[in-house]
C-alpha cells in the first residue's frame, strides 16, 4: 500500500490491547514509581530494542488531526506504535517542506512533536534539543548493538544507515566513520532530523533477510543523539556560506514581506479615504436629493469602516492589554497557600 | 506580580485571529524562564486546539524584543538565530548568546541590556553592506567588459595611490587630467578599483587601447600597466559597486590569487613570444625572460607605439 498519504486515512500500527506496559523490562529489584525506573541490584543494560518501528510508506495517512488543521507530529506514529490511527489528533506522516514551514512560523522553541525545546542541549546530547540554534545532524551510534555483533563491512553499515534515514526525510549527507563505529547523518530539514531522532533510536539495524532478524529483540539498538558541530574548518567554512545565503534569502522576503504589509496598508488607507470621501458624496446627495437610498448606502459604507476600524482595534487591545478582553483564572499554587 | 501580568507579551501570529476569545489561565510562579530559569507567572490558553503557554518571562521577552510563547521575533516572527545572523550581515553588534551556565544565565537575566530592534532600511541594501568575500572579486573578468570602472590587482605593497596615478598619466601621453582620476587601494590585498569622474566610458576605452593586453583562456583579455618593475593587471570591475576597503578576511586568501597571477605571467609570456616571433626584431632568448618584465614590456609597448 504505497501512494500518496493523502488520499487514505492513516493506519491503526496496533491495536490498544497490544499496547506495552509502561514499565519497562526489569532490570533491579525495586521500582521507582516516580522516575519510572527498576533500582537496586546489578543494572545491565537499561536500553532495549523497541518491538515497533515505523514503516514509514504504509503507515502514513491522514488523520484527525490534519483535518483540525494541527501542525504537530504524533510521537507514538514516529515510534511505530500509535493505536488510534486516523483518529489521532497529531500528524501521521513524514514531514515535508509546508509542515515545516508551518512549524517554524508557529514557534522557534516547540520541536516537530509540539515539545518545548531548551536553551542548551542535554549533556550526552540526547532529548529534545536545543532553540539557540538548529541542528539538522544526528549522531547515530550503538551500530554494533544494533545489529547483534554481526560482522559487516563499512559500506555495507553505511548503506544499512543510509536506506534506513532517507525513508525518514530528504538526507543531505551520510557520513560513516569506520574507526569509531558510529555515523553522522545530516538532513535538509530541521524537522525530519527531530522526527527521525525518535522514529530511530532504540531500532535495529537488521534486515528481515538477515539470519539474526528473529534475535533483533536481543540486541540493544541504534542510539541516535544531535549531533555537536563539525569542528573540520573546511566544513565550517562552507556551513558559514550556506547559512549567509539562507539569511540572504530570508532577508529578501522579510523585506518583500514588510513592503507587501506596507502596500497593503497603503491600500487600506486608499479604501479608507475612498470611503470617506464617498461617505461625504453620500452626505452631499442626501443634502442635495434628500432620497432614502443614499442613506442605505451610507449606513452600509460605515459598517464597513466599523468593522476594519474594529479589526485594528481588537488586534492593538489583545497585543498590549490581553487582561481586560480575555477572562482571567487563577490558580493558586501552593507557595501562595 | 499585577504589574508583570500586565507586561504580558504575546506576539499576534500566537493569538487566535477569529471573534472567539480564549481563557487565559494564570500560574503563579508557574514556571522557570528559557532564558534566564527565574521563575515568573506563567499563562496558557488554547487557541485551535493548540494548547500555548508562556515559557519566557516577561522582562527576557522585552529585553530580546521576543514573543513569550513562541520565542520568535515580536515584530517579523524570525527565530533569534536567524535575527542574529541577519544583524550579523549588516555588520552590526550580535545579541549576547544565551549563556551556558545558569548561574550566567540569571545574572544576563537580572542585567537590562535592551537588544536593538532589526533595522529593514539598513536588511534592504544588505547585498551591498555585507562583506565582499575574496573569491568573489573579479579576478576573471575580461577587460572588455567594462563600463567606466576598473578592477586592479597584483600592486606592489609598496606603490601609492599618487605613483599609480601619475604613471597612468605618463601612459596617455599627460592627456589624462590627475583630477579626473578616482583610485581606491587597498594594500593589504594589493587591489584597487579604478574610475573616471567625467567620461568614464571614453577613457575606459582610450585606456584599453593604450594598455598591453594578454589573454587567459577563450574569452578573457586583461590589460597590464608596468611600474618600476612590477606589472599591474587590470580587468573590468563587474560589479561596479566593489568597495575595495570593506572585504572579508578569509584564511588562505593568498593561495589561490598567487595562482591567477602566475598563471596571467605564462599567459604575458606567450603572448610576447607569438609577437616577437612576428615582429621577429628580437631574439627569444630576451623574452622569455619572465623574470625581468620590466624589460619585456618596453618592448611590448614599443611594439603599440608602431601600431599607433
Amino acid at each position: 500500500m504505497t501512494g500518496n498519504w493523502r488520499e487514505r486515512p492513516a493506519k491503526v500500527q496496533i491495536q490498544e490491547s497490544e499496547l506495552p506496559s509502561s514499565v519497562p523490562p526489569q532490570t533491579g529489584l525495586t521500582f521507582n514509581v516516580w522516575y519510572n525506573k527498576w533500582s537496586q541490584g546489578q543494572s545491565g543494560s537499561s536500553r532495549f530494542v523497541n518491538p515497533y518501528s515505523l514503516d514509514s510508506e504504509n503507515d502514513a495517512g491522514v488523520t484527525n488531526g490534519d483535518k483540525e488543521k494541527r501542525i504537530h507530529f504524533c510521537l507514538y506514529f514516529a515510534k511505530g506504535m500509535c493505536c488510534l490511527g486516523r483518529k489521532c489528533k497529531y500528524l501521521h506522516h513524514i514531514p515535508e517542506a509546508d509542515d515545516f514551514a508551518r512549524l517554524a512560523l508557529h514557534s522557534s522553541a516547540l520541536d516537530c512533536f509540539g515539545r518545548e525545546k531548551f536553551a542548551d542541549y542535554r549533556d550526552d546530547m540526547g532529548g529534545v534539543g536545543s532553540f539557540k540554534k538548529p541542528n539538522r545532524v544526528l549522531y547515530v551510534g550503538g551500530v554494533t548493538g544494533a545489529l547483534n555483533n554481526k560482522n559487516l563491512k563499512a559500506h555495507q553499515i553505511e548503506n544499512r544507515i543510509r536506506f534506513k534515514f532517507s525513508k525518514l526525510g530528504e538526507l543531505d549527507s551520510v557520513r560513516y566513520v569506520e574507526n569509531k563505529n558510529c555515523a553522522f547523518v545530516k538532513f535538509k530539514l530541521q524537522c525530519n532530523a527531530e522526527f527521525t531522532k525518535e522514529a530511530m533510536g532504540n531500532t535495529t539495524l537488521l534486515i528481515p533477510t538477515d539470519k539474526e532478524w528473529d534475535q533483533r529483540k536481543e540486541g540493544t539498538g541504534l542510539l541516535v543523539k544531535w549531533a555537536n558541530e563539525d569542528p573540520n574548518p573546511a566544513v565550517r567554512k562552507r556551513e558559514l556560506e550556506e547559512q549567509t545565503q539562507e539569511t540572504l534569502k530570508a532577508i529578501k522576503q522579510l523585506v518583500a514581506n514588510k513592503e507587501g504589509a506596507a502596500s497593503q496598508k497603503r491600500k487600506v488607507e486608499h479604501i479608507e479615504d475612498e470611503l470617506d470621501s464617498q461617505v461625504n458624496r453620500g452626505e452631499q446627495r442626501t443634502i442635495e436629493d434628500g432620497s432614502i437610498l443614499d442613506q442605505a448606502l451610507l449606513n452600509k459604507l460605515k459598517q464597513k469602516r466599523m468593522v476594519i476600524s474594529n479589526k485594528k482595534k481588537a488586534i492593538s487591545v489583545t497585543v498590549s492589554k490581553p487582561n481586560p478582553v480575555l477572562t482571567l483564572v487563577n490558580q493558586y499554587s501552593s507557595d501562595d497557600d | 506580580m499585577n504589574q508583570a501580568s500586565s507586561e504580558l507579551k504575546i506576539c499576534e501570529r500566537c493569538l487566535p485571529s477569529g471573534k472567539n476569545t480564549p481563557t487565559l489561565v494564570r500560574y503563579p510562579n508557574g514556571r522557570e524562564c528559557k532564558l534566564c530559569t527565574f521563575p515568573f507567572d506563567s499563562y496558557s490558553y488554547t487557541s485551535n486546539h493548540t494548547a500555548f503557554h508562556t515559557i519566557a518571562c516577561p522582562k527576557c521577552a522585552a529585553k530580546n524584543m521576543i514573543c513569550q510563547v513562541c520565542l520568535n521575533d515580536f515584530e517579523h516572527g524570525i527565530p533569534m538565530h536567524l535575527r542574529n545572523a541577519m544583524k550579523q550581515l549588516v555588520n552590526e553588534d550580535a545579541d549576547s548568546v544565551i549563556p551556558k551556565n545558569d548561574m550566567m544565565k540569571r545574572f544576563v537575566g537580572l542585567s537590562s541590556k535592551q537588544v536593538a530592534p532589526l533595522d529593514i532600511n539598513k536588511l534592504k541594501n544588505a547585498d551591498s553592506i555585507r562583506k565582499w568575500k575574496v573569491r568573489e572579486l573579479p579576478y576573471h573578468s575580461s577587460i572588455n567588459n567594462t563600463k567606466g570602472t576598473f578592477f586592479l590587482y597584483n600592486i606592489d605593497s609598496t606603490l601609492t595611490e599618487p605613483q599609480i596615478v601619475s604613471q597612468l598619466i605618463v601612459v596617455t601621453h599627460n592627456n589624462l587630467e590627475r583630477e579626473n582620476v578616482v583610485l581606491h587601494i587597498n594594500p593589504k590585498f594589493r587591489i584597487a578599483t579604478l574610475t573616471f569622474k567625467r567620461d568614464a566610458q571614453l577613457w575606459a576605452q582610450k585606456l584599453i587601447s593604450i594598455l598591453p593586453k594578454f589573454k587567459t583562456g577563450t574569452a578573457v583579455e586583461k590589460c597590464y600597466l608596468t611600474l618600476r618593475g612590477n606589472r599591474i593587471h587590470l580587468t573590468a570591475c563587474t560589479p561596479e559597486e566593489l568597495d575595495t576597503q570593506n572585504i572579508n578576511l578569509e584564511e588562505e586568501w593568498e593561495g589561490p590569487v598567487k595562482k591567477i597571477i602566475s598563471k596571467d605571467a605564462q599567459a604575458i609570456g606567450s603572448d610576447s613570444i607569438k609577437n616577437n616571433q612576428k615582429i621577429k626584431s628580437k631574439s627569444k632568448s630576451k623574452s622569455k625572460a619572465n623574470s625581468n618584465p620590466h624589460t619585456k614590456s618596453k618592448s611590448v609597448r614599443g611594439r603599440h607605439r608602431l601600431s599607433l
